[in-house]
Formats: structure tokens, C-alpha cells, sequence
């Protein structure tokens, strides 16, 4: 590791200092030794903002559920309104990674976590998303990489709660000291064509501060396929909820984002899943498109389950799969 | 790189601790403390050995850098364990069901272990698994682990007084 | 059946806490990085970054201060430049050809390991590059089409009967190739070795080991040291699994050489990916069938070719390749055998030791192609299993008499009755459409030879000893003086609990001190499952000579020459009463005597007739003898594969302390179940692709499935107590199992390991995803 400068950020005035002096942000740090000793991440420079504690409140008003950025995915896993309001998210939080891990892990880190592809983790390989000229995984092993989204770059993304965010049509809440901003869920996320270097639309100066979600599902259901490990992450998931506007269906694991399956809610329409072959017809619709390579053909199956699954237990039919 | 200085209470006993905030509270503990109960298997958070508990939470040591362990923080290892009445009935659980094979996974295993059981009576059925799915053992096939913290959590409420 | 009468022990059979377990609960067992050596410098090996080369020169930057450090060349080797080992191939240090990525170029040593790697960054290799062979499909591709390009590092075959020519007399004959991928130990306590050079001129070595009798005499040469001046001690060892049996030589040699010209303690403690990428790991391997049957579904002829992948140099690989032969066609009768086992180098770290040491692969084959044939003839394959298992008086492939203590068939009856196996595989889902998860159950069943192959344990004659010394509270305490490690199995547990047995007395006046080749006779390695049946016997040998003379001399000291026997921790006088406690009898004879120290040595019964040439007769002094019932769910959409149960029987002859032995029986099975479905390492760049535990992923508390495990006791009577082996057998008969049972499931057959839902995916020809309804 190189010489660093590491800060801890007292008050919101001080985070956007730090940040405009060209300092990066860490959250719970979970990820940070490991980018750090990969040289991942290239900064020498961390500010921390752990210690602003009005990041880890959570509020329920009339509309919606607020969560701040810093709770971390055992609180999510544990508190009641969010159990009450928003059980989804819960039971994300409450399944992903090991207890250590939980405990320490924020809401906000988890959403704007590094891609977990080899190439991109690995010294030895200066690929396309840290400044080369080549994504690795076109040619290479490409077993977990993207089945839907193109390219250039073929990363999928890591997160287990922003699909089911994305999926609850949460907005994401940013600061950078002197102006707030909200992204909607469709514009936070972005795609490799649209910026190689970051995953989400925050601006270099911005954090994010909390999350709002709100209380207007009327149906919901959600499924991570594990086919390795119970504790690591998974290969394919999938969120689907039904508010009054209709369906969204959001995969996780398998594209560089959370991936909406437009098709399928499109063909949904306003159908309420009375009948588990319509959850079915969704499925094949959700993975009509997918491009996968030449060894992950897998996850369009795990992907197809993944859609079925979450929309039978929308629909409140028996579950399916392995228990 | 500036040091920061953190006044830590470390198994019940005050440390005061000058390092680089962004060395890994793992080797605060192990290289300028002694305190080599906490075991490195992985250094990137996949094993749990080097799990610790932080102010009640199970953290992993290897992740964690001590700039982020705030002054004031309580840090129990597992060489604390045996200064509380949970500690001591867990080290009797897994001796006495032989829950430790090679041992190299059992501080941090029995970590988990008190911080689950200090949270109060077990709710769900595989609470026990799940609390412990980030700590790797090799050797034992987890089963005498599990029946070890069954059995202390058997035994918890009679023992342990709730200000432990 | 000749079951061995049971005799009543007082101290062997009880589960007796291990006397290790409060230091390790505690968190106070010193692994080797634990160990505080003050001056200690760091060391850090420099690596070749191909794996096929010719080393030309090492560049050292001129940038960089060279006086801070130590760096080791082939020049500052004492000795020889050769690790001696067998077929004494592999260098210590590479000077010429390079045969495998990782394989060290120079060794640097430093007071940080930072300025240590900051050095090695500094150190540039000037290579030119040749063609490697990386992986056993390689490997098998030209076994198959042009077999002189390979580098054989061993062979060897086994006949009897007619072997294959028998095959043209066959009513049904069946040929099917099966592979096994690498599978690393993964130990939780990565290695870790310190070298400590003592003002006297010994060499101390320290660290995480299996067999501390290989370092010291392996090192002498290299080192050119008299054994007598190269002491090695074994530090508290967090697992092994036999990946500590021969790699740790490297490491201390390592440390050694740069110790020696640093003249200070040098360590060097892996990080996990080191220890992943530059570490032993077990052997892929290849295996080709042919099996003739007779109509009737008896066994008639096996003909057998069996491959490993030694990775560079032969280490261990030939005595991997005889168990793994020795166990291709075991369990069943069948007068034809033949089986050509080859070991071929590949540019990868060379494989080695784990748990099971070739019998795992051999036995991933054959049991599935039990299966296989028992589907054939149209047997289901626990009748098909049932109709030829060896009995008592048959003979094995190699022509050995089962004499007694065979634990067949009634291991197979018995796991198979308990898991209810005929009835659940009727009703097996076979990949139905309908099914809304598909269940299977498969079975398999193995033995597994005890101890040393052949007449190893005549050659080696584990010596072991006694002493009756003062402990550090000044009271008597009988140790346990073997070089048999505890390594997280409970050799520092069941060894006392046999001395103490032996001696009648309880096991808390008997200690295990850690080996230490200056205090402990040679008992041979820690592998083999040896250590209950030869060491234990040997053990049990000194218990019985230090209670004889214990017994005289206290009937000297405190009888007036009484005859005295020592009984349930008390010394009886013959004559009257009285009765002297085993402390205060023992503190006098301490008192009058000095420490005594007592010998034994294991003598292999002399019937036992082996050729080593020819691989004809008695393979193993006894046989463990395991069934394994595997019960799975597999997901019809995703294919993922639950192993929800295991039913297990073991005959591991007398169980010395059934919680340890159930502790090894579990974890080992839990090992098998990744070995079987999760653990998976490719070769990409010459490299092993997964790296690090995040991308090498063994089960974890989530993953178990039930299980439900027994003993059948058919002690051994040439030894006492008549411990057989249990350490490697649980890693034997689990991926058949499974594979059976997903076969069964599914109706599809896998025939590489690891079994993945991929693989069913690949070879399913299940409906596109769109299909599936």
C-alpha cells in the first residue's frame, strides 16, 4: 500500500471539503484494505465519513421510509419499520454477507460497492474500467460476468440492495455541503457505455445521505439464487413489485446495473399474478434479450428462475426451489 | 503517514494505542499489543479468525482499520472471553463437546458465539448457523461447534447475569 | 464372523476431552505466527513468473540498497542444490530450468517483510520461455495421442488373475473416463516456519508441520548439517490435512538458508494467497474403465488406467499413486485385475499430500462406476454392491488375504438398512418433468488400508518412548515422547489415553509435550492413517514395559519387595492391602531414580508378505472399511445441487475416543462434500484462478447436511488397542456418493468432479431456459 492521508469527517462541511480537496469517500470500509493492496483503488487520500451519525437514522413518514446512507445491513436486517415498511429490504440486508460483515456494512456502501470481477480486482490486469484499453472478459473467463447491458465493459453489479431499491422506485438523496440533490432510481445507476469509472450518477464532490422508499407497493416478492456458497454473492436475484403504476422487475447480479426487465413489465401490465403461468411467461419475456457469453449461459437460467421465483411469491403462490 | 492516537477499553482493561489509521486493527492487536489469540486465516474477511468484538458488533479485524475504531470503544478478543461468566461457559461448551479440532478457527468462532448469545435468547431456528456462516472451520465439520453453542445457550440465562 | 472380544478399558473408548482443549479455547495455543522472536527478519521468496522456462540471469536494480538485506542464490547453498525427496529432481533453488510458476529464482530476507518485497520488486529474472503443459486435460490428450512427450515422474501396475485379457470372456463390458480436479487443503492457519540459528552451531527449526522427522533429515543435505545439529520442533499447527507433510521442508529450507547467511532468525509466515498459489495441493487425476461383467452381475474382469497430475517435480507422487492404485478396484471380488498407474509432470506447484493420498480419486472412479455397471446389467446398485463385496478370506487385488477385522460387508448392510437406501431409490425423480425438485439417494462403498503400503511400517519401525518425569508443578507425569503430531485430529489426546490405559492409570498423570526431534524418537510421519493403529499399539507396548518396571521398583521402594501391581492408578501389594497412589509410588521412584524413559518399536507382523516389485500380496496390514448414503435435492430450474443428508457406517477397528473419531468422521465428510460439489481450482496463465478464499470456497456452517454417522467396531488383533485407521477414510466415499445420487435425481451422469450445476447444465440437454415450464 502507498503512503496515505486518512481523515474522519466531523460534520457535513467538513465531508465536502475533504471531498473537494480530491479525498475518497469510505463509508463502513469494509472494501477498503482489499482496493487499497489490490491498487484498485488509486487514491491516497480517505476520509471517512462513519462519524456523522445523522446518516444512520431511519424515519418512517406518511409517504415513505428514510433510511440513512450509514445504517448498517444488520439495523436494516433488525428494525422494525423497515421489516414493517419496506421487509424486502430486510430480508436482503439480513441475508447478505457474514454477521462481521453486517455488522459493519452500510446501506449506502453496499449500493456504491467496486465490481467484484477478477480482472478488475487484480493488479495484474489494467482493464478497460481502471483506464486500459481492453475488458478481459469478452475473451477470458467470463462465468460471472453480464448477460444483459452490452458493454464495453462486462462487470455485473455487486449490490444486493439496489436491485430490490431500484425495484421500490426509491430515490437516492445526495449532498455536497452546500446543495442537495435527489436522483430517482432509474437515473442512479448507470450503465459502462454511459461512464467506465463509476457505477452510479453521484458527482465527485456528492455522497450520498439516506434513501427514501416509498410505501406504495401493493404486491412484492424477491429471490437471490446461490448456487456456490450461502454467504457470498449471489449470481442472479431478482425484485418484483407492483405499485398502481404497474410492474417493476429488477435483476441483480447480472448486468452492470440493476437491470429492469421491461419486457416482462410491460407484458404484465397491471395483471395481478392470479394465475403462476403468467409469472412463467414474465420469466422467459425477462431474459428474451440477454447476450450472455461464452461461459455464462448459466445465469440466463438462474436469471429466468430468479424473475419466476420473485413474481409467484409476489403473486403469494407456494415457493419453488431448494430450501 | 500521521498516526492518530485511540484510547480503547480492550477486555476490560484501558489501552492506549498510537498507529497509522489505516493499519488494520488486526495487527494493533496481534503486533503492538501481543494479543496473538486473534488469528489472521485470510486477511480479506472471508475466514472470520480474526473475528473481534467492537462495542457489542462482530467485526472482522482483517477489514477494519483502527482509524475507524473510535476512542472509547470497547474491543473484546477472544482472551477476554474468560473474564465473564458467558465467556468462561462458552470455553466449557466448546471444550467440553469438542468443538475445537486444530483450534486455529476457534477464536474467532467463539466470538460469534458470545456476541450471539449475549444478544438474548436464540429466536430463529438457524440462528446460530447464520451467525456463525463467516467463520470457516476446516476441521470439524461444524456439527460439535453448533452443539457446543447449544449447549451454552442452554445453559445461558441461569449463568450470566445481564450486567455482564 | 471373528469379532475381536471386547475388553473392558478403562480410559481407551471413553470421549475424554482433548488436553489441548483449554489452551485453545482460550485463545493461548502459540501457532507459528504467534510465536515472539525479537530479531526475527522476514523472508520472501523471489518467483519465477512462468511457468516453462530457462532462467538466464536476476537482474538486481542498482536502485536499490542492497546492504539492508539478505539474498539467497543457488551459490550460498551449503550443500546440494536438491530437495531430497523422492526421484530427487526438484532444487531447492532454480538455476536452470524452470518447471512450474512460483517456483523460487532467490530468496530475500529483511527486518520488515515490507523492505523484504520492496527488494524482491527490485529483482527482475531474465527468462526465456518454453512451452509449458498446464493441465490434466492436456495431460490425458497426449496419453491418449502421443504418450513419449510426457514426462513420467512415476508408474506402476498391479495384475492378477488374467488382468485385461480376461476382458474377451466377459458377457457385458463397459468402458467410462472419469477426472477430479485440484483440491486445496485450505487449512485455516496458513504456513509458517521459523529458522533460529543457536550459539552452538545447531539449527533450530520451529514452525507448522506434519512430520517433523522429514525436515531433519531432508534439510542435512541441502544445509550440509550432521543431523545431530539440526533440531526441529513443531509450534501448535491450525490444520493440515497432509498439506504439512512434505511442503513444510521447502518453507524451513527457505527460512534455513537465509538464516544461516543473515546469521539470525529468519521467518516467513504466508499470506493466504501464497499459501493458495505456492503450496501442495491434491493430485487431479484421470481414470479409464474397462469392466467386464458375467451375466449374473458378477465382477469378472477390471481393467484400470489411472493418471495423476504430479504438477513439476515427483515429491510424493509416486507413494500417492500406490494408494490410489491399491484402491482402484477395491472392495469387490473379482479374480482378473489390471491396473497401469502413471504419474506425469505438469508445469504446476507439484501436488502432494491430502487427507486420503490418491485413494479419494480412485475411489471417485470406481465407486461410480459401480454404478454405472450395476445400471448395465440391470441391478439396483446396492443389490449389485451386496452380490461381490469382500469378505472375510477373500482376497484383494494385489492377491492379500483378508484375514480378520473386515468390516464388510456389514458396513454396507448396515448404512444401507438405516437409510432406508432400497425404498428411497425406487422412488428417485430421474430428471421428471413434473417434479417439482428432484430427489436422489446414492450409496457408496470403500475400504481404506491402514497405515503404510506394504511393508513401510517393517522399514520405518516407529520408535516411540515413555517418561516418567517431573512436570513443571514438580509432580510425576508420564509424557508421550513421539514425533506423531497433533494437528487438530487428537493425536496429543488418543496416544495419553492409550499410555494412561496401558498403565493403568487416569489420564491426567499423562502429558503429550509438543515434538521435538531432540527430545522424541523417530515414530515415523504423521500421515497414512497410521498414528492410532502403529503408534498407538507401539505406545500401548511402553505403557506395558514402564508399568513392569514401575512396579518393581516401587515394590522395591515402598513394599519391602513385595510383588506390587499397578491397577486403576493405585499400586496393589500382592500379599496384604495395602495400596500406594500411582503419584506418590511414581514421586518415589522419580526420588530414587531420575526421570526414566522406556523404548518401544513397532514390529509388522511377519505373516504379513509384500513384494514391492510386483505390488503382489498383503497391500495394507488392515483395512478401515466405510459406506456412505448421499441424499440430494436438485433445483430443476437453477440445478443447484443440496446434499441434505449423509448415513454413514465406518469400521475403524476399536474407536479409542468416539467424540474425536466422530469429530474426524465429520469433518472430514464435510471436506469430501466440497471436494465433491463446491471446491474448484483452474489454471489460468499458469496460475491457479482461484486465488484467494473469496474465490476458493469451501462449505460453511450453512452448507451442512445432516448426518447421521455410526461405528461398527472390528478392532485389529494384531495391535492394541486395535485402532485401525479414521483419519483419511471420510474423505473416500462422498462424491460418488453424490454423484449417484444426482444421477438418480436427475438422470443425468457426471463424470468430472467437481459436480456443479454447470455441469449438469452441459451435459443435461435440458430444455432451454424459455422451455422450461
Amino acid at each position: 500500500m502507498k503512503a496515505f492521508d486518512y481523515a474522519v469527517a466531523r460534520n457535513p462541511a467538513g465531508l465536502a471539503a475533504a471531498l473537494k480537496a480530491g479525498y475518497t469517500l469510505q463509508a463502513g470500509g469494509i472494501d477498503l484494505i482489499d482496493l487499497l493492496k489490490t491498487g484498485v483503488e488509486p487514491s491516497d487520500r480517505i476520509v471517512s465519513m462513519a462519524a456523522l451519525d445523522e446518516y444512520r437514522q431511519i424515519e418512517v413518514t406518511k409517504d415513505d421510509l428514510r433510511i440513512g446512507a450509514l445504517v448498517t445491513l444488520q439495523t436494516l436486517a433488525e428494525d422494525e419499520s423497515v421489516r414493517t415498511h419496506a421487509p424486502l429490504v430486510a430480508a436482503v440486508a439480513g441475508s447478505t454477507a457474514s454477521a462481521q460483515v453486517r455488522a459493519r456494512a452500510t446501506l449506502g456502501g453496499n449500493c456504491l460497492q467496486r465490481p467484484r470481477c477478477g480482472y478488475f480486482r487484480s493488479a495484474a490486469f489494467m482493464c478497460l474500467k481502471k483506464g486500459g484499453h481492453q475488458c478481459f472478459a469478452w475473451e477470458g473467463e467470463n462465468a460471472l460476468h453480464s448477460i444483459f447491458g452490452g458493454g464495453p465493459c462486462r462487470i455485473t453489479h455487486p449490490s444486493s440492495l439496489a436491485p430490490v431499491l431500484v425495484a421500490l422506485q426509491a430515490t437516492f438523496q445526495a449532498d455536497n455541503g452546500s446543495e442537495a440533490t435527489a436522483y430517482a432510481a432509474d437515473d442512479f445507476f448507470r450503465n459502462t457505455d454511459q461512464n467506465l469509472s463509476q457505477e452510479h450518477n453521484l458527482a465527485s464532490d456528492q455522497w450520498l445521505t439516506s434513501v427514501h422508499i416509498p410505501l406504495t407497493a401493493q404486491q412484492a416478492g424477491h429471490v437471490e439464487i446461490k448456487p456456490r456458497a450461502h454467504y457470498d454473492w449471489p449470481e442472479a436475484s431478482c425484485a418484483a413489485v407492483r405499485t398502481a403504476a404497474g410492474w417493476r422487475i429488477v435483476l441483480g447480479h447480472v448486468a452492470p446495473l440493476p437491470w429492469r426487465a421491461r419486457q416482462a413489465e410491460a407484458w404484465l401490465g397491471d395483471r395481478t399474478l392470479q394465475d403462476p403461468a403468467e409469472a412463467r411467461e414474465a420469466a422467459a419475456l425477462a431474459v428474451a434479450d440477454a447476450e450472455p457469453m461464452r461461459d455464462n449461459g448459466y445465469r440466463v437460467r438462474l436469471a429466468q428462475a430468479a424473475v419466476r421465483r420473485a413474481l409467484l411469491q409476489a403473486g403469494g403462490h407456494p415457493a419453488e426451489g431448494l430450501t | 503517514m500521521n498516526k492518530v492516537t485511540r484510547n480503547w477499553m480492550i477486555n476490560g482493561t484501558p489501552h492506549r494505542v498510537e498507529t497509522p489509521p489505516l493499519r488494520r486493527l488486526l495487527d494493533v492487536l496481534r503486533e503492538d499489543l501481543r494479543l496473538t489469540g486473534t488469528k489472521e486465516g485470510c486477511g480479506e474477511g472471508e475466514c472470520g479468525a480474526c473475528t473481534v468484538m467492537v462495542d457489542d458488533e462482530v467485526v472482522l479485524a482483517c477489514l477494519l482499520p483502527a482509524g475507524q475504531v473510535p476512542d472509547g470503544a470497547e474491543i473484546t478478543t477472544v482472551e477476554g472471553l474468560e473474564k465473564t461468566p458467558g465467556g468462561r461457559l462458552l470455553q466449557e461448551a466448546y471444550a467440553e463437546k469438542g468443538a475445537a479440532q486444530c483450534g486455529i478457527c476457534i477464536p474467532g468462532m467463539i466470538v460469534s458465539s458470545y456476541a450471539l448469545l449475549r444478544r438474548g435468547p436464540l429466536q430463529a431456528p438457524d440462528a446460530i448457523r447464520t451467525a456463525h456462516a463467516g467463520n470457516i472451520c476446516r476441521c470439524t465439520g461444524y456439527k460439535k461447534i453448533i452443539a457446543a453453542v447449544e449447549w451454552a445457550a442452554e445453559r445461558w440465562p441461569e449463568t450470566v447475569t445481564p450486567t455482564e | 464372523m471373528a469379532v475381536k472380544e471386547v475388553t473392558t478399558y478403562r480410559v481407551v473408548g471413553k470421549g475424554i476431552r482433548r488436553l489441548d482443549a483449554a489452551d485453545k479455547v482460550r485463545g493461548q495455543a502459540q501457532y507459528a505466527d504467534d510465536l515472539h522472536v525479537p530479531d526475527a527478519w522476514h523472508g520472501v521468496v523471489v518467483r519465477s513468473p512462468v511457468a516453462h522456462g530457462r532462467l538466464r540471469g536476476l537482474q538486481r536494480s542498482p536502485d536499490f540498497d542492497w546492504t539492508q538485506v539478505v539474498v539467497v542464490t543457488p551459490e550460498d547453498i551449503p550443500g546440494h542444490n536438491i530437495v531430497d525427496m523422492m526421484g530427487r529432481d526438484m532444487p531447492f533453488i532454480a538455476y536452470d530450468e524452470i518447471q512450474y510458476c512460483g517456483e523460487p529464482l532467490a530468496l530475500v530476507a529483511a527486518p520488515t517483510r515490507q523492505l523484504a518485497r520492496t527488494a524482491v520488486a527490485h529483482i527482475t529474472p531474465d527468462i526465456e520461455t518454453l512451452t509449458p503443459l498446464l493441465t490434466l486435460d492436456e495431460m490425458v490428450t497426449q496419453y491418449k495421442t502421443n504418450p513419449p512427450v510426457l514426462h513420467e515422474l512415476s508408474a506402476k501396475q498391479i495384475r492378477k488373475g488374467q488382468g485385461a485379457a480376461a476382458l474377451a470372456d466377459a458377457d457385458i463390458v463397459l468402458e467410462r473416463e472419469y477426472t477430479a480436479g485440484h483440491q486445496e487443503q485450505l487449512y485455516i492457519e496458513p504456513q509458517g516456519m521459523i529458522a533460529i540459528p543457536e550459539k552452538d552451531g545447531t539449527l533450530f527449526i520451529i514452525g507448522s508441520m506434519q512430520c517433523p522427522y522429514y525436515i531433519n533429515p531432508e534439510l542435512c543435505e541441502t544445509l550440509d548439517i550432521p543431523p545431530e545439529r539440526l533440531r526441529v520442533k513443531q509450534a501448535a499447527v491450525g490444520g493440515a490435512f497432509g498439506g504439512k507433510e512434505e511442503f513444510p521442508t521447502l518453507l524451513a529450507g527457505y527460512c534455513a538458508l537465509l538464516a544461516l547467511k543473515a546469521k539470525r532468525p529468519v521467518k516467513i509466515i504466508y499470506d493466504r494467497n501464497q499459501d493458495i498459489l505456492y503450496t501442495t495441493k491434491r493430485h487431479p487425476a484421470w481414470s479409464r474403465y474397462k469392466v467386464g461383467l458375467n451375466k449374473d452381475g458378477t465382477l469378472h474382469a477390471v481393467q484400470c488406467e489411472f493418471l495423476l497430475d504430479g504438477g513439476a517435480y515427483t515429491t510424493l507422487s509416486p507413494v500417492v499413486l500406490y494408494r490410489g492404485i491399491l484402491h482402484a478396484a477395491m472392495g469387490y471380488r473379482c479374480p482378473h485385475v489390471a491396473i497401469d498407474g502413471h504419474v506425469y509432470r505438469t508445469n504446476t506447484f507439484p501436488n502432494g499430500a491430502f487427507r486420503g493420498f490418491g485413494a479419494p480419486q480412485a475411489l471417485w472412479a470406481w465407486e461410480s462406476m459401480m454404478d454405472e455397471l450395476a445400471d448395465a446389467v440391470g441391478l439396483p446398485p446396492h443389490t449389485f454392491r451386496l452380490k461381490q463385496a469382500l469378505q472375510q478370506g477373500d482376497t484383494t487385488p494385489t492377491g492379500g488375504l483378508l484375514r480378520d477385522s473386515v468390516g464388510s460387508p456389514a458396513v454396507l448392510e448396515q448404512t444401507l438398512a438405516r437409510s432406508g437406501f432400497a425404498d428411497k431409490w425406487s422412488r428417485c425423480s430421474l430428471g421428471r418433468a413434473e417434479d417439482k425438485a428432484w430427489y436422489g439417494i446414492g450409496c457408496s462403498f470403500f475400504a481404506h488400508g491402514a497405515g503404510f503400503t506394504g511393508d513401510g511400517e517393517a522399514r520405518i519401525k516407529a520408535k516411540v518412548a515413555l517418561d516418567l518425569e517431573p512436570a513443571t508443578d514438580g509432580q510425576p507425569i508420564v509424557n508421550v515422547r513421539v514425533s506423531s503430531t497433533e494437528m487438530g485430529q487428537g493425536t496429543c489426546t488418543i496416544l495419553p489415553q492409550v499410555a494412561a490405559e496401558a498403565l493403568s492409570i487416569d489420564i491426567a498423570h499423562t502429558g503429550f509435550p509438543m515434538p521435538d526431534t531432540f527430545k522424541v524418537p523417530d515414530s515415523g510421519p504423521t500421515v497414512a492413517s497410521r498414528t492410532a493403529m502403529v503408534v498407538g499399539h507401539t505406545v500401548f507396548q511402553a505403557g506395558r514395559k514402564l508399568k513392569q518396571q514401575l512396579e518393581e521398583r516401587v515394590a522395591a521402594l515402598l513394599f519391602e519387595g513385595q510383588p506390587v501391581e499397578l491397577r486403576e492408578n493405585e499400586f496393589h501389594g500382592k500379599y496384604d492391602a495395602q495400596t500406594v497412589p500411582f503419584m506418590k509410588g511414581a514421586a518415589a521412584v522419580l526420588a530414587a531414580d531420575g526421570p526414566l524413559r522406556v523404548y518401544d518399536q513397532f514390529k509388522l507382523p511377519a505373516y504379513i508378505k509384500w513384494n514391492q516389485d510386483t505390488f503382489e500380496g498383503d497391500a495394507y496390514p488392515a483395512y478401515s472399511w466405510g459406506c456412505n448414503v448421499a441424499e440430494v435435492w436438485v433445483d430443476p430450474l437453477t440445478l443447484e445441487i443440496k446434499c441434505h443428508k449423509i448415513t454413514a457406517y465406518y469400521d475403524i477397528g476399536r474407536v479409542l475416543n468416539p467424540v474425536l473419531a466422530l469429530g474426524q468422521l465429520e469433518g472430514g465428510l464435510i471436506q469430501a462434500l466440497g471436494y465433491a460439489l463446491m471446491e474448484k481450482i483452474t489454471i489460468k496463465d499458469g496460475k491457479y484462478d482461484a486465488d484467494r478464499m473469496q474465490t476458493y470456497v469451501v462449505p460453511t456452517m450453512l452448507d451442512g447436511p445432516e448426518m447421521d454417522i455410526h461405528f461398527l467396531e472390528y478392532p485389529y488383533a494384531d495391535v492394541e488397542p486395535g485402532a485401525k485407521g479414521v483419519g483419511e477414510i471420510p474423505m473416500d466415499g462422498l462424491a460418488p456418493a453424490l454423484a449417484n445420487a444426482i444421477a438418480r435425481a436427475t438422470g443425468i451422469r457426471l463424470r468430472d468432479l467437481p459436480l456443479t450445476p454447470e455441469a449438469l447444465l452441459k451435459h443435461g440437454g435440458f430444455a432451454a431456459p424459455a422451455q422450461t415450464a
